[in-house]
């Protein structure tokens, strides 16, 4: 029991950072299934066995006294709450704060453990040491983590927070590109998003006269800021206050005094936001990553699409990523078209094809805005993107394996990564 | 341990979790996907279970158990009949209190039964893995019909555990005694 002790507590003095090199290694060798599958059991096997095996040897003293039991019990019940709820205030102000808090804790249970002032002195030191080196560890070892597993040119993190509701990590490259990952997958990047935000928010606020708008998601806002052009009132609704705050001050690139008036950000959950909301848009953007994490996929549903329709107003729009190429053979592409064609009666998809992510505009009116869409993306030097309607895209998306998203088949949340995963085994 | 000990604890941690991971799932697609809808399951889970723990007499198993599958379904009915309805998180609430009692109340009476740490925590820790991949699993294939499904199912698999573990722990009657 000493010994195992002694072994826990060296591997969750390490923690987390031993957990981002040990990835970042892996996946530098070439070993991405192994870079999925070492760092999830070290985390969640081993190092979740500490626990396994104390409490119930700490309970087992009770020897057989109810009362006791469940006395002792209750108490570690609280201090779990207590856990929870320090984590969720600790870790979005600071990463390091909340590992030291952690550090603490743990040196706590071990010197009560193991009573004796020598005990005391080593689990002291390496709290002390830990939280004097907090800070450069979690710089240290994130940026090392987007070097080896993301092929990125770090110069330095920007930005690192655990959030209540994600991991959120802003990196700058060494050419001043900034990156922004939440839960380690890329959800802006300053060297590509200026095409996204055009076809995702600039061409449908184009035809539209003074859009009412709501931009879900925030990043960088570029689709936000797009949409002011047109001269209507913008509202983004963002869940993570700290990802909105943060994309605001790091990312965003100031725009213009005037439309700064007419544009406000409130943090919600969109759906939640919808379903409440009094006013009817003239436009609703979609700026979010893909269906493929079951939060958001919950905004690619049938179910979601269909309350946005009740919202939007009469001649509205609805512009959103497919997350894929559509013309190939991207399963989520086909999906979601497929989803917007059973709730929407007016439907177009934007394709470049050649692997390019395609885009898709809808309403609940028909009406035949190809040859504008067409025109504007011609007048906006982008001829190579190719207009498809509904009839074109019902065909398209009559192929197997391209039903719609609806709370009836989520599937699309495992579909991608469970895919992923056997291919990197093979 | 007697023989239905493992069946009962692994029964148990399938019913918390299935009833658990359903609420958290309702409460994030039919009213919202914020902070607040988990803290306050979490929160009321945990409420429930220390209160359970210290109250002098413990309410009594199956009437709790039943309790906090009526509240889900309660809960379940009104956001399916009006989704969104910022009130009906205060019913899930309820249902997380009723759950987190319903656990503080089995831990107490296995250990009172059997003064048995180990395999107690050890059974019940795998039957909630194993709910809560099989709840997992089932959301993204069909989770309209799983959230009125598994939550009832899986309490009233754990309930018929729970009875025929009672009735085989029962002294043997024997008909010729006089």
């Amino acid at each position: 029991m000493r010994r195992l002790l002694w072994l826990q507590w060296a591997t969750h003095l390490t923690l987390p950072f031993s957990l981002r090199w040990l990835g970042g290694a892996l996946e530098s060798l070439g070993s991405d299934a192994w870079a999925t599958a070492l760092p999830l059991f070290f985390g969640g096997f081993w190092a979740s066995s500490l626990y396994s095996v104390v409490l119930p040897r700490l309970l087992a003293q009770a020897q057989g006294d109810a009362a006791l039991f469940s006395r002792w019990y209750a108490v570690e019940l609280a201090g779990g709450a207590l856990g929870l709820a320090a984590t969720a205030l600790v870790g979005s102000v600071s990463p390091p704060a909340l590992a030291a808090l952690y550090q603490a804790s743990l040196a706590a249970i071990v010197a009560l453990l193991m009573p004796g002032w020598k005990t005391t002195a080593i689990v002291a030191t390496g709290a002390a040491l830990f939280l004097g080196s907090a800070a450069r560890l979690d710089a240290g070892s994130t940026a090392y983590l987007f070097r080896a597993g993301h092929d990125l040119d770090v110069a330095r993190v920007v930005f690192s927070a655990d959030t209540p509701y994600q991991r959120a990590v802003i990196i700058e490259e060494v050419d001043g590109t900034r990156h922004l990952y939440l839960d380690g997958i890329r959800h802006y990047g300053s060297d590509s998003l200026s095409e996204f935000n055009y076809l995702v928010a600039g061409l449908p606020a184009s035809i539209l006269e003074k859009p009412r708008t709501v931009v879900v998601g925030s990043g960088s806002y570029e689709a936000a800021f797009r949409s002011l052009v047109k001269g209507g009132r913008v509202t983004s609704v963002e869940l993570d206050p700290l990802v909105a705050e943060a994309g605001l001050r790091l990312l965003a690139v100031p725009p213009p005094h005037e439309p700064a008036s007419r544009w406000e950000i409130v943090v919600d959950d969109a759906k939640h936001h919808f379903a409440h909301m009094r006013e009817r848009p003239d436009l609703v953007v979609l700026d979010v990553a893909g269906p493929f994490q079951r939060q958001v996929a919950l905004l690619y549903t049938a179910e979601f699409l269909t309350l946005l329709k009740s919202r939007l107003a009469e001649a509205g729009l609805l512009s959103l990523p497919l997350n894929g190429d559509f013309t190939g053979q991207s399963r989520a592409a086909c999906r979601i078209a497929r989803t917007l064609l059973d709730v929407f009666p007016d439907v177009y998809v934007l394709a470049r094809g050649g692997g390019a992510s395609s885009f898709a505009i809808a309403g609940p009116a028909r009406r035949n805005l190809k040859p504008r869409l067409a025109a504007e993306l011609l007048a906006a030097g982008r001829g190579d993107v190719k207009v498809y309607d509904r009839a074109e895209v019902e065909q398209m998306a009559d192929r197997p394996g391209c039903g719609p998203i609806s709370l009836d088949s989520l599937d699309i949340v495992w579909d991608k990564g469970w895919t992923r995963l056997l291919r990197s085994f093979r | 341990m007697t023989p239905w000990a493992a069946p009962y604890y692994f029964s148990a941690g399938c019913a918390l979790a299935s009833l658990q991971f359903c609420l958290f799932f309702l409460l994030e697609s039919s009213v919202s996907s914020t902070w607040l809808s988990y803290a306050s399951v979490t929160a009321s889970w945990l409420t429930g279970s220390v209160a359970a723990l210290l109250l002098p007499r413990p309410p009594a198993a199956v009437p709790t158990a039943a309790a906090a599958g009526v509240a889900y379904y309660a809960c379940l009915a009104v956001l399916s009949a009006r989704p969104f309805t910022d009130p009906a998180l205060a019913l899930g609430a309820l249902a997380a209190a009723l759950a987190g009692a319903y656990s503080g109340v089995f831990f107490r009476e296995a250990y009172a039964e059997s003064g048995a740490v180990a395999p107690l925590f050890a059974w019940e820790n795998d039957g909630f893995i194993a709910g809560l991949a099989a709840v997992s699993a089932g959301l993204y294939l069909d989770a309209r019909l799983l959230l009125w499904v598994a939550p009832a199912a899986a309490l009233t698999a754990h309930c018929a555990v729970r009875h025929a573990r009672r009735i085989s722990n029962e002294p043997v009657q024997n008909p010729s005694a006089p």
